[in-house]
């Protein structure tokens, strides 16, 4: 459990995307944004994380709202607010798809 | 289990199947195994275990179905079993000697996460990629031989819904199995990523370099039809109307086509009791038979098909994907009382029985919001307490439709009502906390597998038969016992109509002999009643009930329908000398005599007040000792059930107090 508070230290990751690390909950709908930070300290956001909402990914948000609705690695997922708020993302060129 | 047969399991090569959830595991499973499958808990827990048969070309394989996963790290129970069977730490299950590791093509790279961690457990390990069809329609084109490489284990497309690829499968499991061709299957354990720094952000990046250096095209399928539909069914309004208008077709389908066989059932039941009394002499025996185990099993056994058509429909809607859309929408609003949105399906079984309703709370998995649920859920107006509802309606409005369709709706209306506050109190004080947030995956739309849905529903009537053969047999006997024991005489009066009887016999007037016999017969049945167990614990009890308004032969029905809510409809009839078969030929007769029926002192027993207050306690009362069987197997221990009681007694208690009284005071006897 010790090793989950990631800093934005990946530069490959980091070489690509534009803009401030924000929330998740606040980039636009249809955007794509890179994972940069999880806050794992709710037993909760695991779970996220094993469905790939973790450090490096690249998510889309699908929907906003309580709960919203993301896309990750062509997968749409159901997250309630409260474990957004734990996920810190880059917005990114390009969406989500046709660059492999 | 005799020395024999475990020594054979133990000789039988055992396969676990492993995969994401929605992956197509249960059809894979069906698939392979076919009707036989058996489906038990892991001792100790609530979680399912599925264990079916397949035949390979040489050898026959126990093939165990694991939970859906996404990882093997121990977040979820789900997760901790299956990482304990895999190693084989999970006592009375052994370690499994290969592994069928079931990978989604359509999501190939989130797959894969799960997959680098299966692999590291070393076993011998098939992949089978799923639903290459849906991948090859959105050009996602996989290089397999690549995969394999990269996976060191053999890799075969199949596509479960169809059948495509299984005998290739079969091939592959009979090589992994057979020592001399084992060198196929990956048996090193060596990690496929360095897992020092975030365990997550190393192996997903594993899954991602292996995604393109094996995926041709497109990576993932876009789904824009499934984007398009859950624009409309994910809609934060237009999704709830979406979802209670499919909930009320799904209702309405259940009460109406299963009334035919509820019928037949009946009907059948009825049929069989009339030839054991044929031919079973009478007396004690025949009434354990007839009135005992054949009434008592038969009342519940007729909710069946409405059981079978529930789960039926509900397997569809989760295998189209829609289920887990109700669930998204409903969060939204369930959470502000601490129920989870995954609540809604047991809620939607509960009005059709509370016991299948508590069965489906598995798919809950935080403790906390499934123990909130299982509290409640026998509040919801089950089918159980139709026929109550319809003779108190009966008593309140007779022929009158619409007034009677307003109390029908009201003790529904009751009963959810009921059951959110409950839920709000449990969350402020007993169970605090909030319910579990949401991580939940919306699968892409699909057409549903018929074959699956029936699968699932075969199984479902097998667990509720089983049930019904066990448990609820036993407690009908129980009952049966309290209602006819102690044996008393029968009542003067009742003597004085035999000997009459015979007199008119000798007089040749038959027909008015059988008229008096059969009013002999019912006063020794009321009679006996009065003098049994039962109705001396009614007259024990009648104190407490006196202040609803409700008098010791309510008492006896009360008691009596512990084994099944609609009991007291022919417990009354009995009580008030009406005669049971007379309920069956016609039972408006029973509604006339009870509306007849007067307490000693001459006024009326049913009263408007006595009646909405008889309606209350039905609605709000825990009657139902296979319910709390029940709950006690779903929750591991006695406390929850006895304390569902409690609070269910104290709550029908207090509110048919209340309302009692208030009538008492405002309407005419």
């Amino acid at each position: 459990m010790d090793h989950l508070e990631i800093s934005a230290s990946d530069q490959a990751a980091r070489s690509a995307d534009l803009g401030d690390r924000v929330p998740l909950d606040q980039i636009e709908i249809g955007h794509c944004a890179r994972v940069t930070e999880v806050d794992a300290s709710e037993a909760d956001v695991e779970q996220l994380m094993a469905m790939g909402v973790c450090v490096g990914r690249r998510i889309m948000l699908m929907q906003t709202g309580d709960p919203m609705i993301l896309k990750v690695l062509g997968t749409r997922i159901g997250v309630s607010a409260r474990l957004a708020r734990h996920v810190k993302v880059q917005p990114c060129l390009g969406d989500m798809f046709g660059e492999g | 289990m005799p020395p024999g047969r475990k020594a054979l399991d133990a000789d039988e090569v055992c396969i676990a199947l492993v995969g994401n959830p929605n992956a197509g595991k249960t059809t894979l499973f069906n698939a392979l195994t076919g009707l036989r499958a058996k489906t038990a808990n892991f001792p100790g827990t609530t979680i399912e275990r599925r264990v079916g048969h397949t035949r390979l070309a040489e050898h026959r394989v126990k093939l165990l179905d694991l939970p859906g996963l996404y990882s093997l790290a121990s977040i979820t129970p789900e997760e901790r079993l299956a990482r304990e069977v895999l190693l084989g730490q999970q006592a009375q299950q052994s370690q499994p000697q290969g592994i069928i590791l079931l990978l989604d093509a359509t999501t190939l790279e989130r797959n894969l996460y799960l997959a680098s961690q299966v692999l590291e457990l070393g076993l011998p390990t098939v992949a089978a990629l799923n639903m290459v069809d849906l991948a090859e329609r959105s050009s996602i084109e996989i290089d397999l031989e690549k995969l394999e490489a990269e996976l060191g284990c053999p890799v075969v497309p199949v596509v479960a819904r169809s059948g495509r690829g299984l005998d290739i499968l079969r091939q592959h499991l009979e090589r992994m199995i057979d020592p001399a061709g084992s060198s196929l299957a990956r048996t090193s354990s060596e990690p496929f990523c360095d897992c020092s720094g975030c365990p997550y952000k190393a192996r997903y990046d594993w899954a991602e370099e292996v995604g393109a250096r094996c995926i041709n095209g497109r990576t993932t399928a876009h789904g824009v039809k499934t984007d398009r539909i859950d624009a409309v069914l994910t809609h934060r309004w237009v999704g709830v109307a979406a979802f209670l208008s499919v909930m009320f077709a799904v209702f309405a389908l259940i009460f109406w086509v299963a009334q035919y066989p509820m019928d037949w059932i009946d009907a059948g039941f009825g049929y069989v009791g009339s030839v054991v009394g044929r031919w079973v002499p009478p007396g004690d025996f025949r009434s354990l038979l007839v009135d005992g185990v054949i009434g008592g099993v038969g009342g519940v056994l007729v909710f069946l098909p409405q059981i079978c058509i529930l789960f039926f429909f509900l397997a569809l809607l989760e295998d189209t994907g829609y289920l887990a859309r109700a669930a998204f929408v409903m969060d939204r609003l369930m959470r502000r009382v601490g129920l989870p949105g995954k609540a809604f399906v047991p809620i939607l079984s509960a009005h059709a029985c509370a016991i299948p309703a508590i069965m489906s709370t598995r798919v809950i998995e935080d403790r906390r919001d499934r123990l909130v649920t299982i509290l409640v859920l026998p509040l919801f107006s089950c089918s159980a307490r139709i026929p109550v509802y319809t003779m108190i309606t009966a008593l309140l409005f007779p022929y009158r439709p619409v007034l009677a369709g307003l109390v029908f709706t009201g003790a529904y209306t009751l009963g959810i009502v009921a059951a959110l506050i409950m839920a709000l109190v449990f969350k402020r004080s007993i169970l605090p906390g909030e319910s579990r947030p949401l991580v939940l995956e919306l699968p892409s739309y699909k057409l549903p597998s018929l074959r699956t849905a029936l699968l699932m529903t075969l199984d479902r009537a097998k667990i509720f038969v089983k049930r019904a053969g066990t448990i609820i047999l036993a407690v009908s006997i129980l009952l049966w016992f309290l209602a006819s024991y102690p044996r008393s005489e029968p009542p003067a009066a009742a003597l004085a109509l035999q000997v009459e009887a015979q007199e008119l016999v000798s007089a040749g007037q038959s027909d008015s002999a059988s008229a008096l016999e059969e009013e002999a017969a019912q006063l020794t049945a009321q009679g006996r009643l009065a003098q049994s167990l039962a109705g001396r614990a009614g007259r024990a009890i009648e104190p407490i009930l006196r202040p609803l308004g409700f008098d010791w032969q309510i008492g006896i029905g009360i008691l009596s329908s512990f084994a099944a809510r609609e009991v007291i409809v022919s417990t009354l009839a009995v009580v008030y000398g009406v005669g049971e078969s007379a309920v069956e030929e016609d039972p408006t007769s029973l509604y006339d005599s009870l509306r007849a029926s007067m307490r000693s002192d001459g006024t009326p027993v049913f009263t408007t007040a006595t009646s909405v207050s008889l309606l209350i306690f039905y609605v709000l009362a825990m009657q139902c000792l296979s319910t709390q069987a029940v709950t006690r197997r779903e929750t591991n221990s006695w406390k929850w059930p006895m304390f569902q009681l409690l609070y269910m007694t104290v709550l029908a208690y207090t509110v048919t107090l209340v309302v009692y009284q208030v009538l008492r005071t405002w309407t005419p006897g």
